[in-house]
């Protein structure tokens, strides 16, 4: 059996990239699988109705980029539950209506995060299901 | 007439100092005053729950006896000056095993000569400490029995002695006397897993962690071990380490965040992410290691059959 690692000598160990993400010490939010049912995404599904750029400019470059990626992956973020207080507001359905009219992505740290995670994912060619168990790790309650 | 003069006076005489008083309680520090008790705040975050504590400090002073001379046997006194102390929490918990929805409460102790103390929380936190609330149906009450310490401490302190990841030891001490309650948070993260989770990813893993390239870096191995007594997982790997636990702590199927601890008590979990993957939809044969911002920062696969 080999000896119990401690902290210290696990973080001398550690790539810097991942010593990164000791030292944010950014707290989890999951961890009792209270996680919602995703919803399926629609057949034929678009990402026509995410707003353009131009309306969402105001909140900086890095939320157009992030508007930008959810138009790429509309049938990815419309099989994905939102874990930010959106769920509740009308009209919404999935992560996709986040980034519609009414949706509250723009200013939105969990909408933003989702999106972000899951556009990485699906460019590495994960499947919904991988990405929907990453998004339950990070955003989940 | 007389009586109803000498009342009025009085009356007069006790508007003004209650009037005084409420002004001394609620007038800004607009210029520094020295005061008897000094105001002074305490703050704790236990697993995302805040709490906050305000109060004054009184100093012994020489005052002798503190419980049954400056504070009376029976009184409902409290445990600081002027304001009433203040106890504030972001979220429920509960306090020696009674629960107390979030919010702000005065605290005040009824002080006994004989027999367990009582922690009294009322609604109203804009009592003055001459103010002893009468008892009230939405009192929140706590009995406990008062400590003795060795070391007398002159000024008035609130703290929490003791941190745990669910909760922690708050006390009070004035002089020798002191006041403990064990509290109680509900706790975010599972800690624990099935011995059907364990079985999926119990086993000896041979890993890298990745250059920022994508190639690989320093190799590493590791055995997770499901410990039956607690039922954490735990991450057994070379390195020198001096007794001090790693947790795999389940964050999603099949995903979990490292986490440190001792004596099978997890202490902290940290953003590191271990997402254990199937390729044909059932045991594990590969994990990624990915940071808070999702990079991949380490890969591993399985070198020998699961331990079940």
């Amino acid at each position: 059996m080999k000896s119990r690692i401690d902290r210290r000598a696990f973080v001398r160990a550690l790539p810097l990239s991942a010593l990164a993400a000791l030292s944010l010490g950014r707290p989890l939010s999951a961890g009792v699988f209270a996680v919602r049912a995703h919803p399926d995404p629609r057949p034929g599904i678009d990402g026509s109705d995410v707003l353009p750029a131009e309306a969402v400019s105001a909140f900086g470059e890095d939320v157009v980029t992030i508007y930008d990626m959810v138009r790429e992956i509309p049938e990815i973020a419309d099989g994905i539950e939102c874990y930010c207080g959106c769920a509740a507001m009308p009209n919404y359905r999935s992560l996709l209506t986040c980034y519609h009219q009414g949706g509250m992505a723009m200013g939105c740290r969990i909408c933003q995060g989702e999106a972000k995670l899951a556009y990485g994912r699906a460019k590495e060619g994960q499947s919904l299901e991988r990405i929907r168990r990453a998004i339950d790790a990070r955003f989940g309650r | 007439m007389r009586g109803g003069a000498v009342s009025t006076v009085g009356s007069t005489i006790g508007s003004a100092l209650v009037f005084a008083l409420a002004v001394a309680a609620v007038a800004p520090d607009a210029r520094a005053q020295v005061k008897a008790s000094e105001k002074a705040s305490m703050s704790q975050t236990i697993d995302g729950t805040v709490f906050e504590m305000t109060y004054s400090r009184p100093s012994t002073r020489g005052r002798g006896e503190l419980f049954g001379g400056v504070v009376h046997w029976g009184e409902r006194w409290t445990p600081g000056a002027n304001v009433a102390t203040k106890l504030s929490a972001s979220e429920d918990f509960h306090l020696d095993g009674v629960p107390i929805p979030a919010g702000s409460y005065s605290v005040w102790m009824d002080v006994l000569e004989e027999g367990p103390w009582q922690l009294v929380l009322d609604r109203d936190t804009t009592l003055y400490h001459t103010q002893h609330p009468a008892d009230k149906d939405d009192h929140i009450l706590v009995p406990f029995e008062r400590g003795h310490s060795e070391t007398s401490l002159d000024a008035l302190l609130w703290y929490f002695a003791s941190i745990r990841r669910d909760g922690g030891e708050l006390r009070m001490q004035w002089g020798h006397t002191v006041a403990s309650f064990d509290v109680q948070v509900e706790p975010t993260t599972r800690v624990t897993v099935t011995p059907e989770e364990a079985a999926l990813v119990t086993g000896h893993w041979s890993a890298h962690w990745l250059r920022p390239d994508g190639s690989d870096g320093r190799a590493w191995e590791v055995d997770v071990v499901h410990d039956t007594e607690t039922g954490m997982l735990i991450a057994e790997m070379d390195g020198g380490g001096d007794g001090s636990d790693v947790f795999f702590v389940p964050m999603a199927e099949g995903v979990y965040g490292w986490g440190w601890g001792g004596d099978g008590v997890l202490w902290e979990v940290t953003d590191l992410l271990f997402e254990f993957v199937s390729e044909d939809g059932e045991m594990p044969t590969t994990f990624e290691g990915r940071t808070g911002e999702d990079r991949l920062v380490a890969r591993g696969e399985r070198t020998d059959p699961p331990s079940g």
